[in-house]
């Protein structure tokens, strides 16, 4: 966007509702003054960060408690999982790593107006339609700015021969149609991913008969329970191996991120729950590395193996047939298909102990590959 | 029957000599030089010229690498 659209306010917006209120009782500054510079000394950017009540809470109240709490406003899970790989650290090494996380992680934070009103800051920002507030704002320049990297591309397509999300390329669906309101804004107090989050998008909601052990579906029938939907129903997702962040000469912050491939490994579930029984899942690898924060205080994760590195994932590649579902064995022995102690580091053998799939955890081979009948 | 007749007219009389008489009408109401400027892409434009020369454009590290 050139400068001047980012900050463009349109005649529609005054005349919508948001639009009466003065632009001081949001923003502060000088209405009054004609020099833009002392007009704007004081002003708040982002009204809505890092305490919504005042701007939204007057009238949405309910909705800015909940999403003030909320994972993506918050991103409370990367500071906990930084703290299960640093340990027990002295002040200065979690000093160091509280500013390596502000500077970074914390980027990507979503206030409610960096959903509703602008791009987030994480792409510099600028008004998603000239201040007018978007109920529901665009995935194209919402959500992709944040989620561009891995997950949106999954989901349209954008990964070289690996096929769009069938609910996009056929149902023509958009993230809200899944990530609808009342998950976005739910508070996330205590939740250590964002796995643990009550309102996450469940595939049975829309798919009953799929996850019922009465499914007309043999191979529902069988895995019911065993093996979390997308295992059969994925293709290839990112993988990424290592990001190093620092602060250059100019005090700019920078990333550094290594190899990344197009990968597709399952593993077995560590810790399953009433909500989440499966044996197996799929699994992604994020792209921290032990020496990750060196930049800031070299050695920090001193317990890097308290968390895996191979994460259950939901892709965003889901098709109706995939390689994996169209015979047995194309995973049942399929050696190449699960996680195994030759695709970890060294540094990462102990962190997914729980996850790898041992040559007697492996599905074994069918007599018969051929899929039952349905 | 006269008197009740007069009495019909007085309000949109008074309501002439006000509308005269008040500066508002006719008018838009004032608005803040915030408004002012930021519906205005002309200024807009000019103003993010002096903006850029104060501030400089916003920068990224060239010591990124990789895919984000």
């Amino acid at each position: 966007m050139e400068p001047y659209e980012k900050i463009y306010v349109s005649q529609a917006f005054l005349k919508t509702d948001h639009g009466q209120i003065a632009c001081v009782d949001c923003h502060g500054g000088n209405p009054d003054d004609p020099n833009w510079q002392t007009a704007h000394a004081g002003l708040v950017k982002d009204p809505t960060f890092p305490d919504p009540e005042n701007a939204c809470g007057q009238c949405h109240p309910e909705i800015s408690a909940g999403a003030s709490k909320s994972l993506h406003f918050t991103i409370a899970p990367i500071g906990q999982a930084i703290a299960r790989r640093m340990g027990p650290a002295d002040p200065p090494v979690r000093a160091a790593l509280e500013t390596a996380r502000e500077k970074h992680c914390s980027q990507c934070h979503a206030s409610c107006g960096q959903c509703h009103v602008s791009r987030p800051d994480y792409v510099n920002g600028g008004f998603l339609a000239q201040h007018r507030f978007q109920k529901t704002p665009l995935m194209e320049t919402t959500c992709a700015s944040c989620h561009g990297g891995r997950v949106f591309a999954e989901f349209t397509g954008l990964n070289h021969k690996i096929d769009a999300d069938t609910h996009f390329e056929d149902a023509e669906m958009t993230c809200m149609d899944c990530h609808q309101g009342d998950q976005m804004h739910a508070p996330a107090e205590g939740v250590e991913t964002r796995r643990q989050s009550a309102r996450r998008p469940r595939c049975e909601t829309c798919h009953p008969e799929a996850s019922s052990q009465d499914s007309e579906r043999a191979a529902h029938q069988i895995h019911h329970r065993k093996v979390a939907c997308q295992v059969c129903h994925a293709q290839a997702v990112k993988q990424c191996y290592g990001c190093h962040v620092g602060t250059d000469a100019k005090g700019i912050a920078y990333f550094k991120c290594q190899k990344t491939t197009l990968g597709f490994k399952i593993g077995r579930n560590p810790a399953p729950t009433p909500d989440r029984p499966y044996t197996y899942t799929v699994n992604r690898h994020p792209p921290v590395i032990p020496e990750t924060f060196d930049f800031y205080s070299p050695g920090a994760l001193k317990q890097f193996g308290q968390s895996p590195t191979w994460k259950a994932c939901a892709p965003h590649t889901i098709q109706r047939q995939t390689t994996q579902n169209s015979a047995c064995n194309n995973c049942h022995g399929n050696r190449a298909l699960f996680l195994d102690i030759s695709d970890l580091a060294d540094h990462e053998v102990a962190a997914n102990a729980a996850v790898v799939v041992a040559d007697d955890q492996l599905p074994s081979t069918l007599a018969d590959d051929a899929l039952p009948p349905n | 029957m006269q008197k009740a007749g007069l009495s019909g007219w007085a309000p949109l009389f008074a309501f002439g000599v006000l509308s005269f008489a008040s500066p508002l009408v006719g008018q838009e109401a004032p608005t803040s030089t915030c408004v002012q400027c930021h519906t205005d892409v002309k200024k807009l434009i000019r103003l993010s010229w002096e903006v850029e020369k104060v501030r400089g454009k916003p920068r990224l590290s060239a010591e990124n690498e990789g895919e984000g």
